[in-house]
């Protein structure tokens, strides 16, 4: 199709198009005059422009979702693999899905990760991840989740490791910031595995919280150690870590990967330690280090920017943690710790620094999570029983209001009234609703909360504005009354303004 | 430096209030690719607004082929060679997709007419709207929209005629 031809092509469909239905073939007519093919083409282009469908109406990434999908398979559920009996899946991680199995010759639990088809079809690939495993599987330590076998069935890959319960330090983070000394444990022992497995020439590649466990006994467990590139393969060398998500949603985590990492540059030991240094951060003041409103903006700050200082964001963190998160996070590897055995010495030292307490074990994190959760969460009960008393307090004000409506005449006292319900009706249902979350959803709380307070702050105003309005209007004929109900306005407004924030925040400081 | 990544942080917001959350972590991801490729490839700077939407919508579309590529190539070796139908296009009626057709009429297209093609990857990789599209390309809303009309009529047709083995 040459360039002249493509003009004239074009000329005549568009012009067809302005023609209405009817007239259309007598322009082409004469359009084209002569030039058979021509016609071909512009009729065969109005009846695929006129053909009713959404062919690339709808952007790429909604038509082609199924290529950004993984490749889940729930084919394993109930079947044996080998001297493998698989029980139920545990869930769907960065590599396919992970099930629980039972090792029926040793009779022992097991979690087998099957690999999404992609990375058993090329060979080359194949032989690489095999490597991967044989070397994944000579990591013996206890902070680390032992591979024990890669086995190959039908044409697929599955990789057998070591089942840890337990909860994650994702869960755990959920709940909001470490205290100081599980904190500075909990680094130690991570700092610990990752010492080990780096002086083995192993680096982990996609150490995150999600890929941390603590069991119920208390100890740390590393997972996925040394498999990273069994993750779907982005660039090289460099797998994105984790899923990207816009702030205060409860999906995904942010990136935990190394600036090096994400852009696909060589990465070596050095690029756990910056994972690392995230982590610490993170677990130090339950924000991350990078977080922002976008996915593209929390790349941007890991790749430029340089996060808050730590100690600026809660008093309750050890002073010396600063220095050793921020050598952690420097972008340039080189600048961060020369060895991984460093940053365990300079973590055992501030430990020690801290308080000369033996390591404690967090015995009380052993029982179920919820419990932990909420025991932890659980704001001071006068807290709650002032949200209750509150609440019943603003039902009970309801009578004098009615009587207020009584001594005032006509229209006004209705509106008066109806008002005064209003604020009584979002002011105390909003407290006991908070009442109610903070005794059944503890872990919503926080967000009740935040999302909860301007309402009741308005309908708080708004009382008072009416208590004031309807002493007021009854100061002639009702003077105690009146009185009553300005003592009240002015109670109110002291407790609203003064004693409720106090409260709220003593309640809900999480790190005690 | 911070300006000149507003327009994929606006299209990784745009994508985060999509309606699915399963689709909104998807779109997500992939606008986190690209910028990361835009983000090595130091030997492309971009001179204003247009030519780095060019190459973001271009990134996206190499990133969603590549994928499609290797998808089929696990197909080949799986267990059924047959080749699902579901991943051509109905007759006419644009059911389903299959990618990488697109992608080769997208080219040939792009030789005889770069600025229909350019309008077919701003609004279907980057999905961009005509108004916004034509912001970008500097041109009328109008053209934006004969050039798509003519665009899509002529790629259905290119993508038939390939699936029927050619004309």
């Amino acid at each position: 199709m040459d360039a002249e031809r493509w003009q004239r092509l074009k000329e005549v469909f568009h012009g067809a198009l302005e023609q209405d239905p009817a007239s259309r073939a007598a322009y082409l007519d004469e359009a084209c005059a002569g030039d058979a093919a021509l016609r071909a083409e512009v009729d065969a282009l109005i009846a695929n422009h006129e053909e009713e469908d959404d062919f690339l109406e709808k952007p790429a990434y909604q038509v082609a979702a199924g290529l950004l999908e993984g490749d889940p398979g729930d084919e394993l559920l109930g079947r044996r693999l080998g001297p493998y009996s698989v029980t139920r899946k545990i869930g769907e991680g960065g590599m396919g899905v992970v099930y629980l199995a039972e090792d029926t010759r040793l009779g022992r639990q097991v979690a087998i990760k099957a690999l999404a088809p992609r990375h058993t079809s090329d060979p080359q690939h194949r032989e690489r991840l095999r490597r991967e495993a044989r070397i994944a599987a000579t990591l013996s330590h206890p902070a680390i989740a032992t591979v024990y076998a890669l086995e190959e069935h039908a044409g697929n890959l599955y990789i057998i490791c070591e089942y840890v319960r337990g909860r994650t330090l994702l869960e755990e983070l959920s709940a909001g910031r470490l205290p100081p000394l599980l904190l500075l444990d909990t680094g130690i022992e991570v700092a610990r595995a990752l010492a080990a497995a780096h002086e083995q020439g192993i680096i982990h590649r996609d150490l995150k919280p999600e890929n941390v466990m603590r069991t119920p006994e208390g100890a740390i467990k590393i997972l996925d150690f040394g498999l990273a590139r069994f993750q779907t393969p982005r660039h090289k060398d460099a797998p994105l870590a984790g899923r990207l998500t816009g702030a205060g949603t409860y999906l995904g985590t942010p990136a935990y990967s190394s600036p090096e990492q994400l852009l696909g540059l060589e990465v070596d030991f050095h690029t756990d330690i910056f994972s690392f240094g995230i982590m610490m951060y993170e677990m130090a003041s339950g924000t991350h280090p990078f977080v922002a409103a976008d996915s593209v903006t929390t790349l941007a700050r890991i790749l430029e920017a340089e996060p808050a200082g730590l100690a600026s964001l809660s008093p309750m963190i050890p002073p010396g943690l600063e220095p050793i998160v921020r050598r952690c996070l420097q972008k340039s590897p080189g600048q961060r710790y020369s060895t991984t055995r460093e940053l365990v010495a300079d973590l055992e030292q501030l430990r020690k620094d801290t308080a000369p307490a033996p390591e404690s074990r967090p015995q009380a994190l052993a029982p179920l999570p919820d419990a932990a959760y909420a025991a932890r969460l659980k704001p001071l009960w006068w807290w709650q029983f002032h949200q209750v008393w509150v609440g019943l307090m603003y039902y009970l004000m309801l009578l004098p209001m009615w009587k207020v409506k009584e001594w005032t005449p006509g229209g006004w006292g209705a509106l008066f009234f109806f008002l005064s319900v209003a604020a009584v009706g979002v002011a105390a249902n909003l407290r006991i609703h908070l009442w109610f979350t903070s005794v059944y959803y503890p872990l919503e709380l926080g967000e009740q909360i935040r999302r909860v307070s301007i309402w009741i702050r308005c309908a708080d105003v708004l009382f008072v504005a009416m208590l004031l309005t309807g002493a007021l209007a009854i100061l002639g004929a009702h003077e105690v009354y009146a009185t009553l109900l300005i003592a009240v306005a002015i109670g109110s407004l002291g407790a609203f303004l003064l004693i409720e924030p106090t409260t709220a925040r003593a309640a809900l400081d999480r790190s005690r | 430096m911070p300006a000149v990544y507003d327009e994929l942080r606006r299209l990784a917001r745009h994508y985060l209030r999509q309606e699915r959350a399963g689709q909104s972590l998807q779109a997500t991801a992939l606008v986190n690719e690209a910028y990361l490729r835009l983000k090595k490839d130091k030997k492309q700077p971009w001179h204003d607004r247009t030519h780095f939407l060019a190459i973001a919508a271009t990134s996206m579309r190499q990133i969603l082929v590549e994928r499609a590529r290797a998808r089929n190539a696990a197909k080949r070796w799986g267990s059924q060679i047959r080749i699902t139908l579901d991943e051509a296009i109905a007759a006419g009626t644009g059911k389903s997709f299959d990618l990488l057709a697109l992608d080769e009429a997208l080219t040939r297209l792009a030789k005889i007419d770069p600025e229909q093609a350019r309008i077919i990857e701003l609004r279907f990789f980057a999905g961009l709207s005509i108004e916004d599209c034509a912001d970008a390309m500097g041109i009328s809303p109008a053209t934006v929209k004969r050039g798509w009309n003519m665009a899509r009529a002529w790629l259905k047709r290119e993508i038939e005629k390939d699936r029927r083995g050619g004309c």
